[in-house]
């Protein structure tokens, strides 16, 4: 089931594979939630993630999965968006401050993008 | 165009006119009060641009109103807030044509934003011009103007936060109940409150710059001294206590307390120094000073009870010991020991007991009219055998017709009878002692007086008060003393707290001693 | 090849942009104080398609005057004789050069790009606060990649060398072009802009903005205009003909008070800026 990035439990089973948009799996499926991959989630933009339903969580279901289509959409959108830039600063990263610079530029597109929408 | 001889020429003339601007400038900056602060942006602003009429707008903290802060024209002139704020944020005077002149004269508005760290104002000129009057040299012109307003509110702004802020610490200087100060670490005194001018009697113009000890009473100043001294040894603060006398007659118990003052970087800056008022009354420290005696009291009691005790217990634990007594006549010795110790402590006891009632005024006496006259010659009766053992003769010389004294016969024969037999202890062989009675005034009172006059030893003037304390006993190189040592403050006690009179002592030394005892008619 | 061939041969293009006539007077008339709000305004208005120009942007709520703006001259003494002069400059500039065919680089990209930089520039100087002339970053900013328009349109077949060179290595224009040529882009500018005339300072930053510690004077445009330019790149608006982003020198940084919250603050703030300057961009796409 499709959780928003903010009540994703550390710990919670990733049950579809995340592809970015040449079709490779930055994410494979079964891999389990740790804090760090939550961290790196939140900072390229993810929105939400399909994981494995707690037995409490069941009941949520029907409610997620019409939100399903959109979601899915942003997820791969902001993922270009991130590989794109990412990508644009591959020659800097070792430099703290164009690091830094990367991820405010990471979420102020991001943050136009959605506005756009 | 700057080839074109002509605009070099007009070129240079306003470059000119920049220059002098550029002083005139100045004239803002130093604007010695706010009205003329206001009255040279007024001058500057006509020199730069003829104008009709003029408002300066400040901008409220809120950002959305707005306040005058100086005009020159009618109240109907106005400007819309958002013209104000667009210009604000435009960094720039601009010249806003009317799309209606208001009247045939003004045609447009020149807006200048007054903006520092933060957004100031605007001030607004109505004009009679528009667009080809407004050059280049005016935009420029206004825009310094703009910037030297700017700077001087800045200025002004920071000045008033430091005196604000000044001004709160003296508040709080000002308002500590204590006396306080503070000095530099050389000890020159940089702040001074109120109180503690009041404490020093001393006034904050004269000492503030000048060193502590040199205006400073001595005894706060050495205080003071020593508490630095402290202080810097254990890194922080020191107090103590000190007596001082305010003002004639009236003392004060100060707490004193210096503490290092650190700056942020923990440098060592100076010292502040507080005073409290520990507000002991006289009550308070007599109380203390008894508090002490009473302990002095009880040991000194204890002391003397137990010389008499241990003899007993000697004496009775020789003669129960066999072997220890040698003969009968030894053991009737020991017995007599023990007899005339045991009398001695049971006097004593008496004594204390008299003296602690007839010092807490629980003495009870029995008042009747009383002849002074049968009462000393029934006392000099009952002192011949002591005084015949030493062959001193007695005399009396009696005034005639004295009135009689309410007091409490016993006790008065107490007195005389101690007197008396201290007069004979301290009288050689041979010796002399007269009694006199006489009526005497003092202060319009009207008191019989007593003197009892010897030619023995003599007391020094020093040791006067010595006869009335407990348990001393003068130096006396003749007798052996047998007494208590209570009896002279015991007949104080008894003429002064009981009788309301007076008793006391001249003498001189090697011709004799006389005591003296008074008693209200 | 050195630098004084390829010199050579760009002073030897016949077709060198040159600034229209009026532009060239108008830069001129703001340097003098004895300059009216007429004069210029008469100088503007004789160019018809510039006057439709000037007065579409300075109605732009980018600069977000509350009433409607009429003529040319209402908008010089409203506006003030600084950003009606960049106003011209930019209005002139973006149509200056038409894209070559087969040319490997957007012309439409690159001038998004630069005025992206002016914009930035233009707020970081307003963060700064510190009377320096804001319209003239943005000038700064607009101009600092001259060089490569003269690049792109009169030395084509460089153009496509460096692009190469890009691609292969994946690398700056700047490093391509310094690999190629022995130097670049920034210099080119600085002789197009010295025939332009335009303000020394101006020209040093515009020269400098690769390497701003090497400024000589007042480094602040130099300074800024790197900035400006690390900072246009990150909000990924336009190209610079790479798909790189040069370091943000961090003595640079510290010296603007470019710390990641400022940085963070003006990005946002360009963002909206960016919004407001829509007829800005609307002119580069129809001249382009």
């Amino acid at each position: 089931m499709l959780v928003t990035i903010d009540k994703l439990k550390v710990g919670a089973l990733i049950r579809s594979e995340i592809k970015d948009n040449t079709n490779k799996v930055v994410v494979k499926a079964g891999a389990k939630l740790t804090p760090l991959l939550l961290k790196r989630l939140e900072s390229w933009g993810v929105k939400s993630v399909d994981v494995e339903p707690d037995r409490e969580d069941e009941s949520q279901k029907p409610v997620v999965e019409v939100k399903v289509v959109e979601k899915k959409a942003q997820t791969v959108l902001d993922k270009e968006l991130v590989i794109k830039i990412a990508k644009k600063f591959s020659n800097v990263r070792e430099d703290p401050l164009m690091d830094k610079i990367m991820r405010l530029s990471i979420k102020h597109l991001s943050e136009r993008q959605s506005k756009i929408k | 165009m700057t080839n074109d001889p002509v605009n070099q020429f007009e070129y240079q003339k306003y470059f000119d006119k920049l220059v002098v601007f550029t002083r005139s400038l100045q004239r803002i900056r130093e604007a010695k009060s706010y009205s003329d602060f206001i009255s040279e942006i007024e001058t500057n602003l006509d020199e730069i641009t003829p104008f009709l009429f003029y408002k300066f707008y400040g901008i409220n903290e809120d950002q959305k109103s707005l306040k005058i802060i100086s005009e020159l024209g009618p109240d109907e002139l106005t400007i819309d807030l958002n013209m104000v704020q667009w210009s604000l944020s435009n960094d720039g005077p601009s010249l806003i044509p009317f799309q209606t002149p208001i009247d045939e004269n003004i045609k447009a508005n020149i807006l200048i934003p007054v903006v520092g760290a933060q957004p100031f104002g605007v001030i607004c000129l109505w004009v009679d011009y528009e667009t080809s009057g407004f050059n280049i040299y005016i935009a420029l012109a206004l825009k310094m103007l703009a910037q030297e307003v700017a700077s001087s509110f800045s200025l002004m702004n920071l000045t008033n936060k430091i005196k604000e802020q000044r001004d709160f610490m003296e508040c709080i200087i000002a308002s500590v109940p204590s006396g306080l100060f503070a000095t530099k670490m050389d000890g020159t005194i940089v702040s001074i409150n109120s109180n503690a001018e009041i404490l020093f009697n001393v006034n904050r113009k004269e000492v503030v710059g000048k060193p502590y000890m040199e205006v400073f009473p001595e005894k706060i100043a050495s205080t003071i001294y020593t508490l630095r001294i402290n202080a810097e040894r254990t890194g922080g603060v020191s107090e103590t206590e000190v007596e001082y006398e305010f003002s004639q007659g009236n003392i004060l118990y100060l707490g004193i307390n210096a503490s290092i003052i650190y700056s942020e970087s923990g440098e060592k800056l100076g010292y502040v120094i507080i005073c409290r008022d520990l507000a002991i009354s006289r009550e308070v420290v007599k109380l203390r000073e008894l508090d002490a005696m009473k302990n002095d009291f009880v040991s000194l009691v204890s002391h003397e009870l137990r010389t008499p005790l241990s003899s007993i217990i000697s004496y009775t634990e020789l003669l129960l010991t066999p072997g220890m007594v040698d003969s009968p006549e030894e053991s009737n010795e020991f017995l007599n020991i023990i007899f005339q110790e045991g009398h001695r402590l049971a006097r004593l006891i008496n004594d204390i007991l008299d003296l602690s009632k007839s010092e807490s005024g629980k003495m009870d006496y029995i008042f009747a009219p009383q002849d002074i006259n049968s009462i000393a010659k029934q006392s000099l009766r009952s002192s011949k055998p002591l005084a015949e053992k030493k062959n001193i003769e007695l005399q009396e010389v009696l005034a005639e017709n004295l009135p009689e004294v309410s007091c409490d016969i016993d006790r008065i024969i107490q007195v005389y009878l101690n007197v008396l037999s201290n007069a004979i202890k301290f009288t050689p062989e041979d010796g002399l002692i007269i009694v006199y009675t006489r009526l005497v005034t003092v202060e319009n009172k009207k008191f019989i007086q007593v003197e009892i006059k010897d030619n023995g030893c003599g007391i020094s003037e020093k040791d006067y008060d010595k006869v009335f304390n407990k348990f001393e006993q003068v130096e006396n190189v003749e007798s052996h003393s047998s007494g208590t040592g209570l009896g002279m403050p015991i007949c104080k006690n008894i003429i002064e707290q009981g009788h309301g009179g007076r008793m006391f002592i001249k003498s001189e030394l090697k011709k004799g001693t006389s005591m003296f005892f008074e008693l209200p008619v | 090849m050195d630098s004084f061939d390829v010199r050579n041969r760009i002073e030897a293009i016949e077709e060198l942009p040159t600034l229209p006539v009026v532009v060239t007077q108008i830069l001129q008339a703001t340097k003098s104080m004895a300059t009216n709000a007429n004069d210029v305004g008469d100088l503007i208005s004789s160019d018809q398609s510039l006057t439709v120009k000037v007065l579409k942007l300075v109605n732009s709520p980018f600069y977000g005057f509350p009433q409607k703006i009429k003529t040319i001259t209402h908008a010089i003494v409203i506006l003030g004789f600084s950003k009606v002069k960049n106003i011209v400059l930019a209005a002139s500039v973006f149509g200056m050069v038409k894209q070559p065919k087969n040319s490997t680089i957007s012309l439409t990209d690159l001038w998004e790009h630069a005025l992206t930089t002016g914009i930035v520039c233009r707020q970081i100087a307003k963060h700064r606060n510190s009377g320096v002339d804001i319209e003239e970053m943005f000038v700064a900013g607009l101009l600092h990649d001259l060089g490569k328009v003269i690049i792109i349109c009169n030395l084509p077949d460089i153009c496509t060398a460096i692009s190469e060179n890009v691609r292969k290595k994946d690398c700056l224009f700047y490093e391509a072009e310094n690999e190629i040529l022995n130097f670049s882009h920034d210099k080119v500018g600085v002789w197009l802009a010295e025939k332009w005339n335009l303000n020394p300072a101006l020209i040093e930053g515009i020269k400098c903005h690769h390497d701003p510690l090497a400024a000589r004077g007042d480094k602040e445009i130099a300074f800024t205009v790197h900035a400006g330019n690390v900072i246009a790149r990150a909000l990924d608006i336009g190209s610079g003909g790479d798909n790189k982003i040069p370091i943000l020198n961090a003595k640079v940084a510290e010296e603007l008070g470019l710390n990641v919250p400022a940085i963070d603050k003006i990005m946002g703030e360009v963002l909206i800026e960016i919004e407001k300057a829509k007829d800005f961009f609307d002119l580069i796409h129809s001249q382009n």
